[in-house]
């Protein structure tokens, strides 16, 4: 106690060069835990976009394109997959199950994906986790919608209400396709995935959007009402994700879908295509590491040389301090204390302001980058490095404090 | 007998051969007053640092208060001198970040284990003994005048009553008036507590207070420049 309250007061008495010290450490460990604090995270929402899924199949791109808009729904397909390609390949006695993908609609922003309602039972994310209803149900009707949990958030929809739907994938579309209100049928639980972003409906209410449609013209088509399921005959899809019986034919299908005659296709491992593409952002990671390191470096060189400097102000105060009884080790201990206080500080500061930016930034980041970051910054993680701050810190203030230590041992 | 060396021998410069004291035979009785005086440079200082055990010589014999520092290690002369020796410098006695009280209650921390109970109305009434109102007591050391800075320093090196006091020209910075006060409030404590007093100083008007006088020349037969 009579170590902290020394400590403390000298800090104060010197506050101009201390607050000074304490805002670089701030800032240095705001970066520091931020970019940790990101890159794990965006890591693992990134790996956790898709599991349980054997292969991803569509047009015939680079692997990267075809994981990023099928899964991501960044960026858009160049070419459909026929639907008689579909057929074919997920008749086969190997394939468990097929989860069909149809893009390029969107709703104020948010992606709009056809497909089935395999999606619902086979679509997995994180640790094999299936989709679930915060609300309502999958579609059963041609003009029911189900929406992700962000979109349904953000948007302020709620089961029952109707919604349209454009064609493209712009904010603000030309094409409203207003004559086909959609009902709102079910909303998902979160997933931190893309799947939040996103609006659900079948493969035959993406077909009956586009039934009259025509690049800038639009003429009346049939009766909304009259329109039934079983009418739409479904022609093409973007892209499939495919679940096989056993594991062991993974390698077998996808070369035989490589090498089908029909169409130019291309069939991905979701777990390589995934790695391949983090090792492309990899880089920048390393770099960003580097940096908040460096910055950490410099914050701690400016903490020793604010102690330094201080140390000649203070021969006297040692000298004192001497006199009236308090051994080296007391100096040695009370300087590392006054760094570890201002370390102390600047952890306390430094989170306390990432938590509220990330806090305030959080749908930001996914809503346009498609970053999902928690607030929640503690983990394991964080607070290893921490520690090791700590540890530098007290290892930098070993030279003012070794200094006063000596000091205090010649003193006359 | 409160200081006794025989043979005391000091260098700083452990390599040469230039001994800077060489006390052959140096008493001071227990309850003494003494007043030290002596060319700048002449090692004053440096003998009071090592009768306080700040500094330790390997050669000779020194014992203060019936304690062979010579034979103690650091720690142990630490502990010393924070339980029996009192020091006041000529400046910069009081640590700029602390008030009155809390510099006196500091060096009361150095000096036991475990604080007694009654230490803060101990210290109140010492300090107001030494004329330093409350509010003074609470203020910033930088806003005291420099006469009640050095009785905020004797309050400091007194309240743990110790048996040797040192002072290493304490009133060189006061003006007359305040010198002779501090004089009168340290002898009047010195007194009162009964403690031998080492006193340094260049100020020879200050003999009457003391029981002897004693040159540095006169005792150290080291090489002096
Ligand atoms: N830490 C030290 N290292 C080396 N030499 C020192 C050290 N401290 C003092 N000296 C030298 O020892 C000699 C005696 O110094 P000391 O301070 O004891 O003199 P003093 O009699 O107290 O002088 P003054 O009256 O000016 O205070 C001086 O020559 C000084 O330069
Ligand atoms: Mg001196």
């Amino acid at each position: 106690m009579v170590f902290l309250g020394l400590a403390f007061k000298s800090l104060i008495s010197r506050r101009g060069s201390v607050v000074l010290t304490c805002l670089a450490m701030t800032v240095s460990i705001f970066v520091i835990l931020g970019v940790e604090h990101i890159r794990t995270q965006a890591k693992e929402s990134f790996y956790n976009t898709v599991s349980g899924a054997d292969l991803i199949v569509g047009a015939r791109t680079g692997s990267a394109n075809l994981l990023l808009y099928s899964v991501f729904r960044i960026g858009s397909a160049t070419n459909n997959v026929s639907w008689e390609s579909y057929s074919d390949i997920t008749a086969d006695d190997r394939v468990k199950w097929a989860i069909p993908i149809s893009l390029g609609d969107s709703h104020k922003g948010y992606r709009v994906m056809g497909t089935t309602l395999s999606y619902f039972e086979h679509y997995s994310y994180g640790k094999k986790r299936n989709l679930k209803f915060a609300n309502g149900e999958p579609f059963h009707d041609l003009f029911d919608v189900v929406l992700g949990s962000q979109v349904a958030k953000n948007l302020g929809y709620g089961i029952g209400d109707q919604i349209t739907l454009a064609h493209g994938i712009g904010k603000t579309s030309f094409s409203m396709h207003d004559d086909k209100p959609f009902r709102i049928s079910g909303i998902l639980a979160p997933t931190g995935t893309p799947v939040d972003q996103t609006l659900h409906v079948s493969l035959q209410g993406i077909e009956a959007i586009h039934l009259d449609w025509q690049p800038g013209s639009r003429k009346s088509g049939p009766e909304v009402n009259s329109l039934v399921k079983e009418d739409l005959a479904i022609k093409s899809i973007t892209a499939f994700i495919l679940g096989l019986k056993s594991r062991m034919t993974t390698f077998e299908v996808q070369r035989e879908i490589n090498e089908f005659s029909q169409e130019p296709l291309l069939a991905i491992l979701p777990g390589v295509a995934l790695a391949e593409l983090w090792e492309m952002i990899n880089i920048l990671e390393g770099v960003l590491q580097l940096i908040s390191y460096l910055i950490l470096f410099s914050a701690l060189l400016g903490l020793a040389a604010m102690l330094l400097a201080s140390m000649r102000e203070r021969e006297q105060e040692i000298k004192l301090f001497r006199a009236i009884g308090a051994s080296p080790g007391f100096l040695f201990v009370l300087i590392q204390l006054e760094a570890l206080i201002i370390c102390g500080f600047s952890i306390l500061i430094g989170s306390a302001c990432l938590l509220l930016c990330l806090g305030a930034t959080k749908e930001k980041l996914s809503a346009n980058f498609g970053l999902y970051v928690e607030a929640n910054i503690f983990s394991t993680n964080s607070v290893l490095l921490l520690s090791f701050v700590v540890i530098a810190t007290v290892a930098v203030a070993s030279i003012p404090s070794l200094g006063a230590y000596k000091q205090a041992r010649s003193v006359t | 007998m409160t200081v006794n060396i025989e043979n005391l021998r000091y260098a700083y410069d452990k390599k040469g051969n230039e001994t800077l004291l060489d006390i052959p035979r140096w008493n001071i009785a227990k309850g003494e007053k003494v007043l030290l005086h002596g060319p700048s440079g002449g090692g004053k200082s440096t003998l009071l640092n090592l009768i306080s055990g700040i500094l330790r010589s390997s050669e000779g014999k020194l014992e203060v208060m019936g304690e062979r520092l010579d034979k103690m290690n650091e720690r142990e002369r630490d502990r010393f001198r924070a339980n029996n020796v009192g020091y006041v410098f000529q400046s910069f006695n009081l640590f700029p970040f602390l008030n009155a009280y809390e510099n006196v209650d500091l060096s009361l921390y150095f000096s036991q284990d475990a604080k007694p109970k009654g230490s803060k109305q101990k210290i109140e009434n010492l300090l107001s003994e030494l004329n330093l109102s409350k509010s003074d007591c609470a203020k910033p050391i930088r806003k005291l005048s420099i006469g009640q800075q050095q009785r905020v320093a004797i309050a400091r090196s007194l309240i743990k009553k110790p048996g040797l006091l040192i002072a290493d020209e304490p009133t060189s910075s006061l003006d007359e008036e305040n010198r002779n006060q501090f004089m009168s409030v340290l002898l009047d404590l010195i007194n009162e507590q009964d403690t031998t007093l080492l006193f340094v100083s260049h100020d020879l008007s200050l003999r009457p207070h003391f029981n002897r006088a004693e040159a540095l020349a006169g005792i150290n037969q080291g090489k002096t420049n």
